[in-house]
């Protein structure tokens, strides 16, 4: 269980998050919702580790490998798709993801040569098949058309079922989603 | 291959010769207004001059050893200007302190270089070891600018999967810095080229290209000097299209964007 105490955070005086907190489930897709601007993007970083908070607790996260699909897709422009995926797993559950996800036939594919969506697909299967204890889901599905959305929202829903899954988005059907809620 | 394609490439060998036209027509003019094919020879009397110097064991025998000095202390330079340029990013101690050597190398006129390392090195050292010194800073800089260019964001994103500092280096570090690299090696190539010749010529060094510019100019054999110019010229044109192109196929081929 991930536990987030009064956190609080600022950027040259400008509060972003002043005292959240809330509680994430073991399992399933924890959303974290509100308007832009909010820090919804902040909070996940700083339950990834990849900024410090002012004041405040943190725990459940310590030690646990974390899984990040960034609101870029921040793929490698010199590797494929399945050198994108591989390089944080093996080759086996690198395709494995590629194939769930529909890319299999993108896999020789460079991030120069596949479209928005595609690109959106491979950074969530670079997160699946890393394997994390924790996975953290900043707008994943924006850009990929309704089917493969559904197809892919399927494949994070069995994912959260044996691991914690928080995920912001601002696509209202996106957030039905959600097994439980923080508004910010 | 699109035929819209194949034209465009014509189109641009046709204005490429074209200037190379006009520029042949406005020495040839130079020559006329000099009136003295002695002091100002021709283009056609200094092709004509190179191809029969071309002719000669001594020309083939010049152009290789100067060519082999050149590219060794090139290859040289890149391979200690990129190691530099590494180091010096990755550690920011390391970078302040090296950063004075830097700026000497970069500002010391060549001839001086040419004339201290004239003191220590044989006369063939010394065409390799000056264009070493003036290829080295173009390929530090480069280097440590394109490594200094990498995506924030895919450092991060490298840190949180785990990445080990080897799986960083080459497929975050390598890639940004490929272009800088890819462009100072090209820069380099033209002063290795320029800087060699300058050493040869002070240091006449058996065998060299540089030497026989200095021997036509002691000779006051101008169409000689004219035609060694010219050999030069052919000679790193070569060398770096060459480069260019192993680069195009080998290195931005991969990744390319549609």
């Amino acid at each position: 269980m991930i536990e987030v105490k009064n956190l609080v955070k600022s950027y040259g005086g400008n509060t972003v998050l002043a005292g959240i907190s809330f509680t994430v489930p073991q399992s399933g897709i924890h959303g974290i919702f509100g308007p832009s601007g909010c820090g919804k993007t902040t909070l996940l970083r700083l339950i990834a580790g990849l900024e410090k908070a002012d004041s405040g607790e943190i725990t459940g996260t310590q030690g646990k490998k974390i899984a990040f699909v960034f609101q870029e897709d921040r793929l490698l422009p010199s590797c494929t798709a399945l050198k994108n995926v591989s390089i944080v797993s093996d080759s086996e559950t690198a395709l494995k993801y590629l194939k769930l996800l529909h890319l299999e036939n993108a896999a020789d594919k460079f991030p120069g040569e596949m479209s928005g969506g595609m690109c959106r697909r491979a950074a969530i299967a670079r997160a699946l098949a890393f394997g994390g204890d924790i996975l953290i889901l900043d707008e994943p599905f924006k850009g990929i058309e309704k089917e493969l959305r559904d197809e892919a929202q399927s494949i994070v829903k069995e994912y959260a079922k044996t691991h914690p899954v928080l995920f912001v988005t601002h696509d209202e059907d996106e957030k039905l989603i959600a097994d439980s809620v923080t508004l910010l | 291959m699109k035929e819209s394609t194949i034209s465009d490439k014509i189109k641009k060998t046709l204005i490429k010769a074209g200037v190379i036209a006009i520029w042949l027509l406005l020495w040839q003019l130079t020559a006329v207004i000099v009136g003295s094919a002695f002091l100002f020879p021709p283009p056609l009397t200094v092709i004509k001059r190179l191809v029969e110097l071309a002719g000669t064991p001594a020309f083939l025998k010049s152009c290789s050893f100067t060519l082999l000095r050149i590219s060794a202390g090139c290859l040289l330079g890149i391979i200690a200007g990129t190691a530099m340029g590494i180091i010096t990013a990755f550690s920011k101690p390391l970078g302040t302190f090296f950063s004075p050597a830097l700026t000497v190398i970069k500002t010391t006129p060549v001839a001086s270089f040419i004339i201290l390392l004239l003191l220590w090195l044989s006369r063939t050292g010394v065409t390799v070891a000056v264009s070493c010194l003036l290829v080295a800073p173009i390929l530090w800089a480069n280097t440590s600018q394109g490594i200094h260019a990498a995506d924030k964001g895919l450092i991060e994103m490298s840190r949180l999967y785990g990445f080990s500092r080897l799986k960083r280096f080459a497929n975050i570090y390598v890639p940004a810095a490929m272009p800088s690299f890819s462009a100072g090696v090209t820069t380099a190539i033209g002063f290795a080229w320029k800087s060699g010749i300058s050493a040869e010529v002070i240091a006449t060094p058996e065998s060299a290209i540089g030497t026989s510019i200095y021997r036509a100019k002691l000779g006051l054999e101008y169409t000689d000097l004219f035609a060694w110019t010219l050999a030069v010229i052919i000679l790193s044109l070569l060398i770096e299209k060459t480069l260019v192109f192993l680069l195009k196929k080998f290195v931005f081929e991969r990744g390319k964007r549609k």
